[in-house]
C-alpha cells in the first residue's frame, strides 16, 4: 500500500523529484534547536501556501509528540505557516502534495537529545509519523522522505544542529526515517484494524481490536473506557463519547483511545 | 591657573562622552521572558565603544561576539559568542535595506537554521539594525551570495531578499 523513497540534494530538488514521482506525501525531518538549553516544544513548519491536510497531519503529529514526550505543542496549535519569516518555508512549499517539516523535539535540550539518541526515542517517533500517514493518507502511494540538512549538493558536510550530549540532527533524524519507512512498507500488506492500546511510555500494555464504528466511552470519575458489546449496547449517556474524527476529547481519553 | 584647572576638570566628563559611542545589542533571555519557548523574545544590552561613524559595523560586532559572562550569567542567550566574533565580512545601508554580509562560519552555528534558532538568529540582528532609523529591513548573504544564505534557512529568493540580487552586496547595483 506504501512505497517510501528517500530524496537527496538540494530542498528544491528533492521537491521537484518527488513531484516528478508524483509522491502522495512529503516529509522532511529535523530536529529544532536553541541557544536556550530549556527551549521544548513539538512543532511542524508547513508551506505558506499548505492544504488543509498538511495544516491538520502537522497539528496531529505535533500533539501525538507532545503527549508521548510529556513535552508542549508549539506554533499554532503545533504548526508553523511558513515558518518563521519564510525560513523553512521553501523546504516544503515546492510540493505538489500534503508536505510537513517535522521538528518534534529539541537537539538542544538535554532530556531530549537523550530521547533522540535512544533506539526508545526514536523508535517512538518513527510509529507516530508512520500513524500519521495511515491517518491523513489514508490511500497509501509514494511517501517522499527528505532528512534535513543531510545530502545537499550545495552544502554536502551539513549535519544540522549538534544534540547535546553528541550526535547531529541529521544523523538521529535519518534514523527516525528509516525506522517509519520500515513500519509504513512492513504493515501496509493488510490494511490494519481499528485498534485500542494502552502504553506506558514506548512499551504496550494492552492492545484490542474494536469494531470500525464502535463508540467508545470515557468516564474520568472512573477512570474506565467502556466498549460498547457486540450488540452495540450504548454506555452511560453521562460519558463523553470518544468516536473516530470526533472532536477532541479529555485529555487522559485521547491518550487511551487513539493512540 | 585654579580657573584653569577647574575648567580641564568641568571638560572632562563631557569630552569622554564626546569620545564614545552607546550602541544597543539585543539577546534571547527566558526569565526575562517569563518563557523558555518564545524564541522570538529579544532583550536589549548596551555597549559603549569608541567612537565611531560605523555604528551599524560596530553594533553587529559587539552582537556576533555574544553575550558578555556577565549577561549569560543573567540568562542572556544567544547563537553568537567568540566563536563568532569574525562573522560580519561588511555591512551597508542603502535605500532603507541592510546588507549584511558574513563570513561563511556555518559549521559554528549549526542550529540557527531550525525554526527557533532561525527566529533568535534572525531578531538578534533584526533588532541590533533596527536601532537605526535609517534600516527599515535587513537581507543577509554568504560570502556575498544571498543565494547561499537563502539555502541554508530553506528560505526562498523572493521579494523579501530582493530575490537573491548580490549586486547590492559588491558594492554597489
Amino acid at each position: 500500500m506504501y512505497k517510501v523513497k528517500f530524496y537527496k540534494g538540494d530542498y528544491l530538488q528533492r521537491q521537484q523529484a518527488a513531484n516528478a514521482d508524483k509522491a502522495a506525501a512529503y516529509v522532511e525531518h529535523h530536529f529544532n534547536s536553541s541557544a536556550n538549553p530549556g527551549a521544548n516544544y513539538a512543532v511542524v513548519v508547513v508551506g505558506s501556501n499548505a492544504s488543509s491536510t498538511s495544516r491538520n497531519w502537522g497539528r496531529w503529529y505535533a500533539k501525538a509528540v507532545a503527549e508521548q514526550f510529556g513535552t508542549k505543542v508549539g506554533g499554532d496549535g503545533g504548526i508553523l505557516v511558513g515558518g518563521w519569516n519564510g525560513r523553512g518555508d521553501g523546504n516544503v512549499k515546492h510540493t505538489n502534495m500534503p508536505a510537513v517539516l517535522l521538528e518534534p523535539l529539541f537537539a538542544s535540550h538535554p532530556l531530549q537529545a537523550e530521547a533522540i539518541r535512544s533506539q526508545a526515542g526514536q523508535a517512538a517517533l518513527a510509529r507516530i509519523l508512520a500513524e500519521s500517514i495511515r491517518r491523513f493518507i489514508p490511500g497509501g502511494g509514494l511517501i517522499a522522505f527528505s532528512v534535513g540538512h543531510k545530502y545537499k549538493t550545495s552544502s554536502p558536510n551539513d549535519r544540522g544542529a549538534a544534540l547535546a550530549g553528541g550526535g547531529t540532527e541529521a544523523d538521529h533524524a535519518e534514523l527516525v526515517l528509516q525506522k517509519a519507512a520500515q513500519l509504513l512498507v512492513e504493515e501496509a500488506a493488510a490494511p490494519a484494524p481499528r485498534t485500542l492500546r494502552v502504553m506506558r511510555g514506548d512499551k504496550l500494555l494492552f492492545e484490542t481490536v474494536v469494531d470500525e464504528d464502535a463508540v467508545l466511552h470515557w468516564s474520568s470519575d472512573r477512570n474506565l473506557l467502556l466498549i460498547p458489546d457486540a450488540d452495540g449496547a450504548p454506555a452511560p449517556r453521562a460519558a463523553p463519547a470518544v468516536k473516530r474524527g470526533a472532536p477532541p476529547a479529555p485529555k487522559a481519553a485521547r491518550r487511551t483511545a487513539r493512540k | 591657573m585654579a580657573l584653569a584647572l577647574a575648567l580641564a576638570w568641568a571638560a572632562g566628563p563631557a569630552s569622554a562622552a564626546a569620545q564614545t559611542t552607546t550602541l544597543r545589542v539585543y539577546f534571547n533571555n527566558a526569565q526575562r521572558a517569563g518563557s523558555d519557548d518564545d524564541c522570538a523574545i529579544v532583550f536589549e544590552r548596551t555597549r559603549q565603544l569608541p567612537r565611531t561613524q560605523a555604528v551599524a559595523t560596530a553594533a553587529l560586532q559587539q552582537l556576533f561576539a555574544g553575550p558578555t559572562a556577565a549577561e549569560r550569567a543573567a540568562g542572556d542567550r544567544s547563537p553568537f559568542s567568540a566563536a563568532t566574533a569574525g562573522l560580519l565580512k561588511r555591512v551597508h545601508i542603502e535605500h532603507g535595506t541592510a546588507y549584511v554580509d558574513l563570513h561563511d562560519l556555518r559549521a559554528q552555528l549549526p542550529g540557527v537554521s531550525s525554526s527557533c534558532g532561525a527566529a533568535e538568529f534572525g531578531l538578534q540582528i533584526e533588532r541590533t539594525l533596527r536601532q537605526f532609523p535609517t534600516v527599515r529591513r535587513v537581507i543577509l548573504a554568504i560570502d556575498g551570495d544571498p543565494r547561499r544564505f537563502a539555502e541554508w534557512m530553506g528560505q526562498d529568493c523572493d521579494l523579501r531578499n530582493d530575490h537573491c540580487d548580490p549586486a547590492p552586496f559588491r558594492g554597489g547595483r
